[in-house]
């Protein structure tokens, strides 16, 4: 079974890198490995947080129940990706 | 409903029905007007971004009337975390559009709106704050752009609305009836008034006992009988008439303005916050003042895009890396994020009213848009200096297209050899319009007066300083004792 990844992002109010093409790579390079949950509604088993800075402001409230692996950096994508290859 | 799209918006501006008036004709199809659709792109964008995963964290909020998820432009704060979300929110819109997008007013309406009706209430007994309940849970049921309309023609300054010739020179009470209340006058300068389905009027000014008809403040659909809108010009707004895609500067949004003037129209007693409560006036308009002092964090976006232009266009001509260019480009940053500090400073320093609402610190609001009466102006200066003359010197996107003239243009137009003479020149458009076309009354001059003009904020700022302590900490250090 594998694992379902909830992506979450903050609001994007002045992000240093392009979160959403970051977003693409990951799920490129993660395909196969891990599912991806949709919506709010969908069940998932941890969360990327993807944050746009260092003040890594997105509301988690909601994800307190799961494992978060957050993203504050494009540096931080490797980190993650070795981290969910683990888990997959 | 609850949270609308793009489109079901442009879709629901169809429907109305609104008395609209530019270069003295009836407007028929105001949604595709050339000069009002970059206006209403702008608001849609509010629209489009709350179902953006990417965004929806700032643009989304859960109601605390229904604990369903609405836009953020029909909430009402319930923290600090909820304030500085609304600062970040118009930082991004501002970017995004690179303009005015006109729905913070409505926000700031409301919220202002829940925290006063309440008061009211409290002291009087009366039942404004479950009313403006219900009808706060219909805008955000149905997720409505609502224009909140504080500023009064005001006929001579020096005199106060009972005493005025022209006794409209203030909207007012000119009939109570069973059923409701008969309002006459005029409200000016209306942000996004043609792309509303509401507005919420408010007094303009702190009100006496002899200004009670003045003391008033109601809902209307924006489409009701005895509404005609007026449209303001803007400096170059034909340009949008020309049919090009490049002399408009900013080829996808824009704001407006309008006169909105209520001729003898109906409110039903629904939909009235306020009848003469004359001693509340002055804390609505002040309440008011400091949640849109607070929005304008969205020039901070807007400077985001004009300091983009300005190295682009050092890049294009060759000059980034000239030291005093470079420097120029600092400058910018630093004014600009100076600004994002101080719409997060009265964020963070909120606090919780009586209603539960939460409010901006007063003081560093004002502080904040007292900022931005000046700091735009510097930033546009600078952002002129990099550009160069032929901002405003250059030939139009016809001449450019001409068989005739294009050869010459593209020839001695084109600077750094890597870059399209054309890009160069959209990229001046950008900063012209930013500067001194459509966008500049968004960015500069509405900068100095929306939201009260730059004297409003000196009187606040005098009024809510601790001085005491200030003096208290000088005179303790050199030794004087009182």
């Amino acid at each position: 079974m594998k694992p379902r990844v909830r992506i979450k992002y903050c609001g994007g109010c002045n992000p240093k890198y392009d979160r959403v093409a970051l977003v693409e790579e990951l799920k490129a390079r993660l395909r196969g490995t891990v599912a991806w949950a949709s919506s709010d509604a969908d069940p998932c088993d941890m969360v990327v947080a993807v944050q746009g800075c260092e003040t890594a402001c997105a509301d988690l409230t909601a994800f307190a129940a799961y494992e978060i692996y957050p993203i504050t950096c494009p540096e931080d994508l490797e980190r993650l990706i070795e981290e969910m290859r683990m888990k997959g | 409903m609850t949270m609308m799209t793009a489109k079901e918006y442009e879709e629901s501006l169809r429907k109305l029905r609104l008395q609209v008036y530019m270069f003295g004709e009836r407007i028929e199809n105001v949604v595709d007007h050339p000069i009002i659709r970059p206006s209403m792109n702008a608001v849609a964008k509010t629209y489009e971004l709350a179902h953006s995963p990417e965004h929806e964290d700032l643009m989304t909020a859960v109601s605390h009337i229904t604990g369903k998820k609405i836009n953020r432009f029909t909430h009402i704060h319930q923290n600090v975390g909820d304030l500085v979300k609304k600062s970040k929110m118009g930082r991004l819109l501002g970017r995004e559009t690179g303009c005015c997008f006109q729905r913070c007013v409505g926000m700031d309406t409301l919220n202002a709106l829940s925290i006063v009706t309440y008061n009211i209430d409290s002291k009087y007994g009366t039942a404004y704050y479950p009313r403006f309940l219900k009808y706060l849970e219909y805008i955000q049921e149905n997720d409505l752009m609502v224009d909140g309309a504080m500023t009064d023609p005001k006929g001579h300054r020096g005199l106060a609305p009972h005493q005025q010739p022209d006794p409209d020179a203030f909207l007012r009470v000119v009939e109570e009836r069973k059923d409701g209340i008969v309002v006459r006058g005029a409200k000016a300068h209306q942000t996004g008034a043609v792309n509303s389905h509401e507005v919420v009027v408010m007094p303009t000014l702190s009100m006496r006992k002899e200004d009670a008809d003045y003391a008033v403040s109601f809902a209307l659909p924006s489409d009701a009988e005895g509404i005609t809108y007026i449209m303001g010009r803007q400096s170059c707004d034909t340009r949008k008439l020309e049919g090009g895609t490049m002399d408009q500067g900013n080829i996808l949004f824009g704001g407006h303005e309008a006169l909105v003037v209520f001729d003898n129209v109906f409110v039903p007693w629904d939909r009235v916050f306020m009848f003469r409560e004359v001693d509340f006036s002055g804390q609505l308009v002040e309440t008011f003042a400091a949640y849109h002092r607070q929005s304008y964090a969205c020039k901070v976006g807007v400077g985001d895009v004009l300091i983009g232009a300005a190295q682009t266009i050092a890049e294009y001509n060759g000059a980034d890396k000239a030291s005093h260019i470079r420097d120029k480009i600092v400058e910018m940053n630093h004014l600009n994020e100076t600004l994002y500090c101080g719409c997060i400073a009265c964020a963070s320093e909120g606090h919780k009213e009586p209603s539960g609402t939460y409010c901006v610190n007063i003081l560093l609001a004002n502080v904040h848009k007292h900022n931005v009466t000046r700091f735009p102006f510097e930033l546009s200066r600078l952002a002129q200096d990099i550009a160069g003359g032929l901002m405003v010197t250059l030939p139009s996107e016809k001449d450019l297209r001409s068989p005739d003239t294009g050869r010459w243009i593209r020839k001695y137009f084109k600077a750094n050899p890597d870059v399209p003479a054309e890009n160069r020149m959209r990229i001046l458009r950008l900063i012209e319009n930013l500067t001194l076309g459509t966008a500049a009354v968004g960015y500069l001059t509405e900068s100095i007066h929306g939201a009260g003009s730059p004297q409003a904020q000196r009187i606040m700022i005098s009024r809510r300083v601790n001085l005491a302590e200030k003096q208290r900490a000088a005179k303790k250090l050199c030794g004087i004792e009182d």
